[in-house]
């Protein structure tokens, strides 16, 4: 049997924080919630596909394919929560668009081309991208181009909305460039990109997942000190009640929510849930 | 020397001290310090009224809620009162652009701007692409006229939506796998919330409040490297040695503080705001002015007068900030004022020292200087008597300035939260004529 060992001093500091607590009328509260570790939020289910939960109902995890191949395409749908206020929506989730992730491997390199559209704000908005990225576990960074651009419903680029920038990561200096536009940051961990770490998952996920990176959101955005570590496995319902067993890694840092990557027995990366928008897979080939 | 560039960018919902240049441990928000070191802050800039829509019209337009007409979310402006952007068009001859979120009811935005892109109402889904609209065009636009560019971000908004734990798409039950990770609770935090606090929040667990917290320091760094995009872009531009550039938000959040989230209120966490105004050579960098108040009307009086344009019509209370931001000696407003039709109707009044919210039945009172939390009501010590009747006497000089905009005509059916104007309209006659 364990037994419970009580530092004198401890004791003495608690009796007297209670008595403090008391004093100000706050002691009841340490009855309501002696571990404050519950949350009104617990019943509701994996709490890593919260988001998407609407979208599940319907979503049939793509099963042709294998990620923790070389060269592979990676099709996703975005899918963003809506809170059902606006005119003509409803609470849940809308595919608002997609996105493309293609691998390549050869010559010492990894290449990614990535092609996303997400249909808001009366536009089609498009980022093309190909990185190129160092043959390691995290496929670090090290070169590329992206651009970005508007499109209206009439099919015409929306004037002035186009930016192509080039960009370099040199031991963790980075520099982007648009013409004679220049910037840049430092940083002190690996440097990856969104489109980059579901890869590294599929090949390097394990129950003793953690990692921590430096994030280059959209190859503009520094976020840096990412950690990313394995949160379980989960059981997902999703189209016609059926149940899936993913294994699931979290990551937290500075200038994201908590994200979650979902992937299935076969490594394959199915779900990617932010807060208010998702990724779910449609097609690996 | 020509017309200056103007970019005024705002973001959503921010706590004035949500910034890791003032302090706060809870985030790291490297762009906005940026700004805060090679600008000037207003340390003490309170916005016209906390919510979106009557906030971001006196940013506009120069006049307080009870004067536009946007008296809460919805409610739509006054239609004959020109703003910035069609004024600094007609009359400075500005290329006036606007991306992102607009939110001022009843005016179309695309009569007033050239729209680069009309963002959504989730700064996660598209304040990169506002972002990315606004550098373009600091990019790619040709001709020497000058512009004003307002760019209006979401985040921190989103804490509206992911981080309510009823069915939001937050992740509240992952919170115990980041424990370590997760703020304290603010030091004004009422315990007894569960009893007497905000609907939304009652049911939730101290770890959802410390969740909740956590997330929205989160959202803050979100639009953190947004606005740094758009910083750079201005700072790098050609046109960087003529540009003007201010950041502010249209109100703040509860964070926690006094239990709270959300806004609506007076409180100092939802009506107190980040301001900051940049120009390298200009302004002095690095300067927190902590002896003037601001207000969100000033922001209309300040662009007219660096676009050396008249100023909007009956401006009542607004006042540049240019003569503070080039080291002017002026003399300066000694109040500033608040108002709210967001729950209880109540208007506050605060000085350098004290700050009185008056309610139509109840008076408060708090010695901001030394209880900047807002923890002990004085309103009751007689010794503080006559600072609420200066403060009383504050309220009937403003309610003597302005142009109070009356009970509309068109009918109550429109009014989605009711006749909200007859209130304060009755109530404001009823202060200005105490004796």
């Amino acid at each position: 049997m364990k037994t419970a060992r009580i530092d004198r001093r401890d004791f003495m500091k608690s009796s007297a924080i209670l008595a403090g607590l008391a004093a100000a009328g706050r002691l009841p509260l340490l009855g309501v919630e002696p571990e404050n570790g519950s949350s009104i939020d617990a019943a509701t289910g994996p709490a890593a596909v919260k988001p998407i939960r609407a979208h599940l109902t319907g979503f049939t995890p793509a099963s042709d394919g294998q990620a923790a191949r070389e060269n592979y395409t990676l099709t996703y749908d975005i899918v963003h929560w809506q809170d059902g206020l606006r005119k003509g929506t409803q609470r849940g989730n809308s595919v608002v668009g997609s996105l493309a992730i293609t691998r390549r491997r050869g010559n010492g390199r990894v290449q990614y081309d990535v092609e996303q559209h997400a249909r808001f704000g009366g536009v089609d908005n498009v980022i093309e991208a190909q990185i190129v990225c160092a043959p390691d576990d995290f496929n670090t960074l090290r070169s590329w181009q992206i651009r970005t651009y508007g499109v209206q419903l009439s099919g015409d680029q929306v004037p002035l909305s186009e930016i192509t920038e080039t960009g370099e990561n040199s031991a963790g200096q980075i520099q982007v460039k648009d013409g004679d536009h220049r910037y840049g940051f430092t940083a002190s961990h690996p440097v990856v990109s969104q489109w980059t770490v579901p890869d590294f998952l599929a090949r390097r996920g394990s129950p003793d997942t953690s990692v921590t990176f430096d994030l280059l959101q959209d190859l503009s955005l520094f976020k840096a000190n990412q950690t990313l570590i394995f949160d379980g496995t989960v059981e997902v319902t999703v189209k016609d009640g059926q149940t899936v067993q993913m294994d699931t890694y979290a990551q937290t840092g500075e200038g994201v929510l908590p994200v979650h990557y979902l992937l299935d027995e076969q490594r394959r990366p199915q779900l990617i849930t932010n807060s208010l928008v998702s990724w779910a897979l449609t097609d690996i080939s | 020397m020509s017309r200056p560039n103007i970019v005024f960018v705002h973001v959503d919902q921010m706590h004035h001290k949500a910034m890791s240049a003032y302090g706060c441990e809870h985030v790291h928000t490297p762009s906005m310090d940026r700004i805060v070191h090679e600008g000037y802050s207003f340390m003490n800039m309170h916005t016209a009224m906390p919510q979106c829509c009557p906030a971001r019209a006196s940013w506009y337009t120069g006049r307080m809620s009870k004067e536009h007409g946007v008296v809460v979310n919805s409610y739509p402006i006054d239609p004959k009162l020109p703003d910035l952007g069609q004024w600094l068009r007609e009359h400075g001859g500005y290329d006036s652009v606007y991306t992102g979120k607009w939110h001022v009811s009843g005016r179309n935005l695309a009569n007033s701007f050239t729209v680069l892109h009309r963002g959504t109402g989730h700064g996660e889904l598209s304040d990169s692409d506002v972002a990315r609209s606004a550098v373009a065009y600091l990019r790619n636009r040709t001709g020497e006229q000058p512009f004003f560019l307002s760019v209006g971000f979401l985040n921190p908004h989103d804490c509206c939506f992911p981080a309510t734990a009823h069915g939001g798409p937050g992740k509240y039950a992952f919170a115990a796998k980041i424990k370590d990770k997760l703020p304290p609770l603010p030091a004004n935090f009422d315990y007894g919330y569960t009893e007497h606090g905000m609907r939304q929040t009652m049911k939730w667990s101290l770890q959802d409040w410390r969740y909740y917290i956590y997330s929205y320091y989160r959202m803050v760094e979100m639009v953190d490297r947004e606005v740094g995009r758009v910083y750079e872009a201005v700072r790098s531009s050609p046109q960087a040695e003529n540009t003007l550039f201010i950041l502010t938000s249209d109100h703040g959040d509860g964070v926690g503080f006094h239990s709270k989230v959300s806004k609506g209120y007076l409180e100092e966490e939802a009506w107190r705001v980040p301001a900051i105004v940049s120009w390298p050579g200009r302004i002095a960098a690095n300067q927190r002015d902590t002896d003037h108040l601001a207000s969100g009307v000033d922001i209309a009086a300040t662009i007219c007068d660096y676009a050396k344009v008249r100023p909007l019509p009956k401006m009542t209370i607004a006042r540049s900030w240019r003569p503070l931001l080039e080291g002017r000696e002026v003399p300066w407003r000694e109040y500033a004022v608040g108002e709210t039709s967001v729950g209880r109707l109540s208007v506050a009044i605060r000085d350098a020292r004290y700050k009185s919210i008056f309610y139509e039945d109840e008076t408060k009172l708090y010695d901001i200087a030394k209880d900047p939390l807002e923890t002990r009501n004085v309103v009751g010590d007689p010794a503080h008597a006559q600072i609420v009747k200066r403060h009383r006497d504050h309220f009937r000089d403003y309610l003597g300035k302005i142009d109070i905009y009356p009970e509309p005509s068109w009918g109550q059916q429109q009014w989605q939260r009711g006749n909200l104007y007859r209130p304060y309209v009755e109530w404001y006659d009823k202060v200005k004529t105490e004796v």
